[in-house]
């Protein structure tokens, strides 16, 4: 599951008609302490007047000489961070969801920001698994190819409980910021989980395989701060998209490459082997 | 004692009537980007008050917004001549906030030698 805009957008709005002021518009964001007004003709979301259109205009003209249009919006089904991509590229602070060509909330920047960050890792400065999940339906779109490198630190455990939970943390940290230098910039980092990180790459099994070798080694061949060797196991999972074996339900099919790379660095840590590439595929949820 | 002083106010009134010009622009009309109406208010005014006489156009410019044309007036001169001589003559008075009434007047001349 990816949090969508659904989850957190606003569903009571107040709407105005093309055909009515700019001065009444004034008045009903006064009056609800609101930032803004999707605009409506004849049942049909035609724009959207801002305080800032308001501002910029005389009070007497018609809001369709005064409002922004055409509205952006997003679907309901959007991840927060194709909301955040939208506003970015727009400049705007509020985004319209719409759903079959029908207006059914409202989202601020506010209220993603505040969401988004719940999907960032403080501790290491990485994104969640939302974020690579959002990044691979955007590979899979594009038709581009996709792979996970999941890497699992080995023997963490025993780590917090012969040095403490403080001097874990730091060895997650270094990891994380070893791993930010060696993940190449078209790929995608996240810390998955306690001592989990998963790589989203576009990159072929062959190139996968090397990469996620050149990160092990990085790992294990790094200086930590406590005096401790650390090595990771990795799963890798996809890489072979001419095999068509995606289910067309992308997040669904992104969430059990994840798994499958999971699973396979699991197998990876029981076997004593540093690497160990999936070969099946997990049937889609729906 | 009774209040020896008298006030009164009055009121003076002056009518004065003329007629109402239909419609109520002359040839064009310059709509600046923060005048009191816009693109939209402009159209459906001239398509309520005098249908299929005028045609709004949406122009590029720093402080005009919309240029409100008689349509007569482009069967004689090209469209985009006559938007572009508005604009340049206009452009240089009009300001933001200021709707300008446009009177334009177009002759003609023709001169032509015909053989004996």
């Amino acid at each position: 599951m990816i949090t969508t805009v659904s989850s957190i957008m606003e569903k009571d709005l107040i709407t105005i008609e093309s055909m009515d002021s700019v001065d009444n518009a004034r008045q009903i964001m006064a009056q609800n302490r609101i930032g803004c007004l999707p605009v409506m003709e004849n049942g049909r979301l035609v724009g959207i007047i801002t305080t800032w259109d308001v501002i910029s205009s005389h009070p007497n003209r018609l809001v369709a000489d005064a409002m922004t249009a055409p509205p952006v919006y997003v679907e309901p089904t959007a991840s927060l961070w194709e909301a955040k991509e939208k506003m970015d590229k727009y400049c705007i602070e509020r985004l319209l969801v719409v759903e079959k060509g029908q207006l059914i909330g409202l989202i601020t920047k506010t209220r993603l920001y505040f969401e988004i960050a719940k999907h960032f890792d403080i501790l290491t400065q990485l994104n969640k698994k939302d974020y690579i999940i959002y990044e691979g339906v955007k590979l899979l779109r594009s038709g581009k190819e996709v792979s996970i490198i999941f890497i699992d630190i080995d023997g963490f455990g025993i780590i917090d409980k012969e040095y403490g939970h403080i001097f874990g943390d730091l060895i997650l940290k270094e990891v994380s910021d070893l791993l930010k230098v060696k993940v190449p910039t078209d790929c995608f980092l996240c810390r998955y989980g306690g001592d989990e990180f998963a790589v989203l790459t576009p990159y072929k099994k062959e190139r996968c395989i090397e990469l996620a070798k050149e990160l092990l080694d990085a790992i294990s061949q790094h200086e930590y701060s406590i005096k401790v060797n650390i090595t990771a196991s990795a799963g890798i999972s996809g890489g072979r998209r001419e095999k068509g074996r995606f289910s067309g339900n992308y997040v669904d099919d992104i969430e059990n490459l994840i798994n499958l790379a999971s699973l396979a660095s699991t197998s990876a840590k029981r076997n004593k082997v540093p690497l160990v590439v999936a070969e099946g595929f997990i049937p889609s949820k729906t | 004692m009774a209040d020896s002083s008298v006030s009164s106010t009055k009121v003076e009134i002056t009518l004065r009537l003329s007629e109402f010009e239909m419609p109520p622009m002359q040839d064009a009309l310059i709509i600046g980007r923060k005048a009191p109406i816009g693109f939209e208010a402009a159209r459906r005014m001239v398509d309520i008050l005098s249908p299929n006489q005028y045609e709004v156009v949406k122009i590029q410019h720093p402080t005009i917004e919309a240029v409100v044309i008689r349509k007569a007036l482009m069967q004689m001169v090209a469209r985009d001549r006559l938007i572009s001589l508005i604009l340049e003559e206009g452009g240089k008075v009009a300001n933001e906030a200021t709707i300008l009434k446009v009177q334009l007047s177009i002759v003609l001349c023709v001169s032509k030698s015909v053989d004996l």
